[in-house]
């Protein structure tokens, strides 16, 4: 998932941010929050709650780095921090929610492998896109809170499945289970839409 | 639907991003927020992060740490420890010899409890000489000795005579 140029940069940063050097830190932040934001995003469906966890789960990472001692790469354990965090306000939030997962970036609109993923696909193609999105939101909150993070960490994101369970702390195995499982059910309750 | 659709929907959901701007705004709030906690801390929180800075700036390991604060808890320990007892030297009880705080002492005691109460023992029949021992009456027929510290010397001295 990293290569080793970018890991090397980021023990780097992490020694600086450990000497003291709170730029060191804002460099970290700068580079993997729009990856944090888009794993944190698209499980909470929500912006307002997107920006409150990701200020806590820097904040977090910020105390903690002083204990940090490399076994697992800056982006597996920055990753974990923020799927724990969210997993944890999930269960306060319950289901007291409200869907605000309706933005495209309007830029993106022109992106080659944007229009390859929409024209390729029959169900983008039929039913109008800002509606499709809203339905696959909708069944993306039906999920379970762990079978919504892997959903996001493997499909949305792409990251692989041994990176995946690195950040959960579970086998791959449990990880291509739950995959298994949370499609299943994404697609049954998308056929039923398109039905 | 397929699971490539499945995919392929899902995938178009990475292109959901807030706007610019917004991870400018987002290092600003942190900034914010480490600012805050840092006035909000509670003072015991900085004294033990100085404590740590301390040491950590003379390069102790963390058995260091360890060996510092024991020896710092047995100096003061010792130190109220002199204040109460007044300098005098407290016997150990009985308990603190059972719990194996001191095997010698524990053995020692009661040898020394067997001397303190035990009874003196006389031999009226042979001759000995007279202590101050209670209920000791002295014998008429025994010989009474004076001892001076000085020779008594009944001749005049020729010495000082003129």
């Amino acid at each position: 998932m990293q290569d080793d140029l970018s890991r090397k940069q980021d023990d780097e940063l992490i020694a600086r941010t450990q000497a003291g050097d709170a730029t060191a830190f804002d460099e970290l932040v700068v580079k993997y929050s729009p990856r944090l934001y888009g794993l944190v995003y698209n499980m909470t469906s929500n912006h307002e709650d997107t920006n409150d966890l990701m200020q806590d789960i820097w904040a977090k990472a910020y105390r903690s780095i002083a204990g940090f001692r490399g076994k697992s790469s800056f982006y597996t354990w920055i990753h974990s921090i923020g799927v724990n965090m969210t997993i944890n306000f999930l269960k306060k939030r319950g289901r007291r929610y409200t869907l605000s997962l309706d933005d495209i970036d309007s830029n993106v609109q022109n992106d080659k492998e944007f229009i390859e993923l929409t024209a390729t696909s029959d169900p983008v193609r039929e039913a109008d896109l800002s509606e499709l999105q809203k339905r696959l939101n909708e069944a993306m909150q039906k999920l379970s809170h762990d079978h919504r993070a892997v959903v996001t960490m493997f499909d949305i994101q792409g990251m692989p499945h041994a990176e995946i369970a690195k950040i959960l702390g579970t086998s791959e195995g449990t990880v291509r289970s739950r995959l298994f499982y949370a499609h299943r059910q994404l697609q049954n309750f998308l056929t039923e839409f398109h039905s | 639907m397929t699971e490539e659709q499945l995919s392929a929907l899902l995938r178009i959901k990475r292109f959901e991003q807030p706007p610019p701007q917004y991870f400018d705004r987002l290092l600003q709030d942190i900034h914010r927020r480490q600012r805050s906690e840092l006035l909000r801390r509670p003072l015991w929180k900085i004294a033990a992060e100085r404590l740590q800075t301390f040491f950590s700036e003379h390069s102790m390991g963390h058995l260091s740490y360890a060996g510092a604060l024991a020896a710092v808890m047995v100096v003061g320990v010792a130190g109220i420890g002199l204040m109460t007892s007044g300098g005098t030297v407290v016997a150990p009880s009985p308990g603190y010899a059972k719990a194996g705080g001191s095997t010698l002492v524990a053995a020692a005691a009661p040898k020394l409890l067997n001397i303190e109460n035990a009874k003196p023992q006389f031999d009226l029949d042979t001759p000995s000489l007279p202590t101050a021992q209670p209920g000791y009456m002295p014998v008429a027929h025994q010989p009474r000795y004076i001892i001076d510290a000085r020779p008594v010397l009944y001749e005049p001295s020729s010495a000082y005579s003129f």
